[in-house]
């Protein structure tokens, strides 16, 4: 049951309508019922997943409250144990298989242990990570224990952020959920606004682009530079507003229902460094990265012995973004998308100082307006060349377009003028009227953000009489409804995490 | 709930009711118009205004929606040349039910799709597969049965095509005005008409471009094996196309891809082939346009075929 089928539409105002009218004690059992057949709807039998984690953890959490020394440890390794080991079976099990055949497939070992028929259960990297956040802040004593075992499920499993996060930490969801809500007429208001935003997102933009990426991305070999840099640009607004997109209902659904849930968004393409916009892009895994990985692991005592604190934090940005890039997906092209843009980082901390040192700050203030369009220009183009690695089916298709991203400008100039050239290169054999419509609601997106920079589109709407508040929401109804893509996969590309 | 939050409940329910009016007023008047038949319960517009104002706007929608309420076990597939065959008059000559779902500018890949939807419906027993070396192309990526098969699956995406919309606009129109809204027809005579179709920019793209459908083929071969362990019975027709056609397609060296097209067909079932220089070819006035029969020419065709006696036809 994704935020985009017809399944959700009956079910959510279902889920509101019975959280609102009954007494605030008891909303949270609504909200749990309503996670379980959330999850269960999906594949009921997974369920048993999180709710042994849920068991483990709760149990664990106490257990580290009341122990000290090695015996805190220890439960906090069972909680990490219990966690990792499911997301690793589940997710890296056939993955860690097939690298293993690979090593030992010139020793005529090939296939040593049997590869399992194994669907990855919905949003458990999300569910997982929500979890150990959970452990870990009770381990380093800056959250209490949960005593509740119903909130503490509903923390694990809260449905606007099962399946594709944003990845609560216990201070920002549990306290929250301890509260009744009311029903607050301007919340609910924003909350649909947030949804039918990010509904614009995925099913306007994300799904209409879609099958541009797919055409090329699908067989590389048939094109040349022009469409695989529009592919690639294509790619990375479906990247972003599809998970956006995502997070934006989720968003949506829990203002509705009287939370406060975590930014996960902020105008990433308009960040003018590789650094801001790891700031800006999946914001509550970028930051549960730093607290839980790249702290940690500066504070080590090897890390601490070396002198130059650039070299540590380039060394542990490239583990870190490593680890980042097998969490979003069990194969090695991941991986090699997470060293890339820890590489992207690493060398940004590397350059800082003999950069601030070539550019005095009078230039960059004079410059001021030239100097950022650069700068987010180019950091675009850096996260694209990245997104390359994470789009690819593979490193052959991966090192076909990289190597490829340069030739056949000249020729492709010459045949601007050839409809058929258009079509199959520039078009990427799409419709005329698809390639259109994608390219204004991307430009309605970045205007829309461009606005943002300075104001709030919802107090922006709010000023206005409700003739133009209600103008603004049919057009953007049909606009999702009449120009949404509709008729093509409605799979959230995040899901898959 | 307390008093002030019944209140703001209240305000909120009672202006998206008011909100929603639009909404529910526009749902109603798709499903009353329903001008692709796809709901089967509205007799406000009658089927001849449908049949004109939505079927040229989607013609696997309207064909679709309607061969699912009424099935038939022999179909035809194929684009405009198999459209002109009529049912009735096949039912006449062979005593059974057919259902004719080729569409006017079909590409292969609506023809694979439709005859998998249709064999999904029902036990096929005939299958004539019109194909012409036109639409014989891999270039040819057009697919408008999508539509049909994501409402099937989802009928609320019936009222939110923009498709839809437009035929029932369209629909309404022509039943209030009781006027016929000209779509798809070319504002052109026939020398002109005829003119454009064999040396217009958009022939000429289509020789450019064309891609011999090794893909397709697959499918198609595909479709046989499932023809011959099911029992159906599978026939491929290729369409005479007039004589100076068939000069622009020689003029730009197909002729030897039209050959392999022949010997891949003969390959997965019976192939009656018209295309090719002969008397029925090379007389213009059996001819609407160089790529379009007559009627009389076309029940030429349908006595070599269906009723068996061969003339022009090679029978591969």
């Amino acid at each position: 049951m994704l935020f985009t089928s017809l399944h959700f539409l009956l079910f959510f105002p279902i889920v509101a309508a019975l959280y609102f009218s009954l007494p605030r004690r008891m909303q949270w059992g609504v909200l749990l019922a309503a996670s379980v057949y959330f999850y269960v709807s999906f594949r009921p039998i997974y369920i048993l997943i999180p709710a042994s984690t849920i068991l483990i953890d709760y149990f664990a959490a106490q257990a580290i409250e009341r122990s000290e020394g090695r015996r805190r440890s220890f439960f906090l390794c069972v909680s990490l144990a219990a966690n990792l080991g499911a997301l690793c079976f589940f997710k890296y099990f056939n993955f860690l298989n097939h690298t293993l055949s690979a090593i030992l497939a010139p020793l005529n070992l090939a296939d040593p242990v049997p590869f399992l028929k194994l669907v990855a259960p919905i949003g458990l990297s999300f569910h997982v990570f929500r979890s150990l956040s959970y452990t870990i802040e009770v381990y380093l004593g800056r959250y209490k224990s949960e005593r509740h075992l119903g909130l503490f499920a509903l923390y694990v499993l809260f449905f606007p952020e099962l399946v594709a996060g944003p990845i609560e930490r216990p201070y920002t969801l549990l306290p929250q959920l301890h509260k009744g809500h009311a029903f607050v007429y301007s919340e609910v208001v924003a909350g649909l606004q947030l949804i039918l935003f990010g509904l614009f997102k995925k099913v306007v933009i994300a799904d209409r682009l879609s099958p541009f990426v797919a055409q090329v991305y699908d067989h590389p070999a048939g094109y040349q530079g022009i469409s695989l840099v529009i592919a690639t640009v294509c790619f990375a607004f479906q990247l972003y507003c599809d998970f956006s997109g995502y997070t934006d209902m989720a968003l949506g659904i829990g203002q509705i229902l009287g939370f406060k849930l975590t930014k996960n968004f902020d105008r990433p393409y308009f960040s003018k460094s590789i650094s801001e916009f790891w700031r800006r892009w999946h914001i509550s895994l970028s930051t549960w990265f730093r607290d839980y990985v790249f702290i940690p692991l500066a504070l080590t005592e090897p890390a601490r012995r070396i002198e130059s604190i650039a070299v540590v934090e380039a060394a542990i940005l490239l583990i870190t973004f490593i680890t980042s890039g097998l969490w979003h997906g069990a194969a090695w092209t991941y991986a090699l998308w997470g060293a890339l843009n820890g590489a992207y980082l690493a060398i940004e901390v590397l350059l800082e100082r003999p950069v601030s040192r070539a550019f005095s700050r009078e230039f960059v203030q004079r410059w001021n307006w030239p100097v950022r369009i650069v700068r987010v220009g180019f950091t675009f183009t850096l996260i694209c060349f990245a997104a390359i690695l994470f789009r690819a089916p593979g490193f052959r298709e991966a090192g076909y377009i990289f190597t490829h991203l340069a030739t056949g400008w000249g020729a492709a100039l010459r045949q601007l003028h050839s409809p058929a050239f258009v079509k199959m290169n520039i078009l990427l054999s799409q419709d005329k009227v698809e390639a259109i419509l994608a390219f204004l609601s991307v430009a309605v997106l970045l205007s829309i953000h461009w606005v943002q920079r300075t104001h709030s589109i919802g107090d922006i709407l709010r000023r206005q009489n409700a003739w133009v508040r209600w103008g603004v929401y049919y057009a953007a109804i049909i606009a999702v409804l009449f120009y949404g893509a509709f008729n093509r996969s409605q799979q959230f590309i995040y899901v898959q995490f | 709930m307390s008093n002030s939050e019944l209140i703001e409940a209240r305000r909120f329910l009672k202006r998206l009711v008011f909100f929603c009016i639009p909404i529910l007023l526009y749902m109603g008047f798709i499903a009353v118009c329903d001008p692709f038949d796809f709901l089967g319960r509205s007799s406000a517009i009658s089927d001849a205004v449908k049949l004109r104002s939505a079927s040229p706007l989607n013609p696997c929608l309207w064909k679709m929606a309607r061969y699912q309420h009424d099935l038939a076990p022999n179909i035809l597939l194929g684009d405009s040349r198999m459209l002109g065959v009529s049912p009735e008059e096949l039912t006449t000559i062979t005593g059974e039910r057919y259902a004719n779902l080729a569409y006017g500018g079909a590409s292969m890949r609506e023809c694979i799709q439709t005859f998998w939807f249709a064999a999904h419906q029902v036990r096929l027993r005939k299958v004539y597969f019109g194909v012409s070396f036109d639409m014989y192309n891999d270039y040819n990526l057009v697919d408008r049965t999508d539509a049909y098969l994501n409402i099937a699956a989802n009928p609320t995406l019936y009222f939110i095509n923009r498709t839809v919309l437009q035929a029932a606009a369209y629909s309404v129109y022509s039943a209030a005005l009781n006027k016929d809204l000209k779509i798809g027809v070319p504002d052109m005579d026939r020398q002109a008409f005829w003119d454009y179709e064999v040396r217009g920019p958009q022939t000429t793209r289509m020789f450019r471009t064309y891609l011999y459908p090794t893909r397709y083929y697959q499918q198609l071969v595909e479709i046989g094996k499932y023809a011959r362990q099911n029992g159906i019975e599978l026939a491929f027709v290729v369409f005479p196309t007039h004589t100076d056609f068939q000069e622009r397609f020689q003029a730009f060296g197909m002729e030897p891809l039209k050959e392999r097209m022949d010997r891949d067909l003969a390959a997965i079932s019976r192939v009656y082939d018209f295309d090719y220089p002969n008397d029925l070819t090379r007389d213009a006035a059996k001819f609407r346009d160089p790529i379009h029969l007559t009627e009389p020419a076309v029940r030429q065709v349908i006595n070599e075929v269906w009723g068996s006696h061969v003339k022009y036809a090679h029978v591969l």
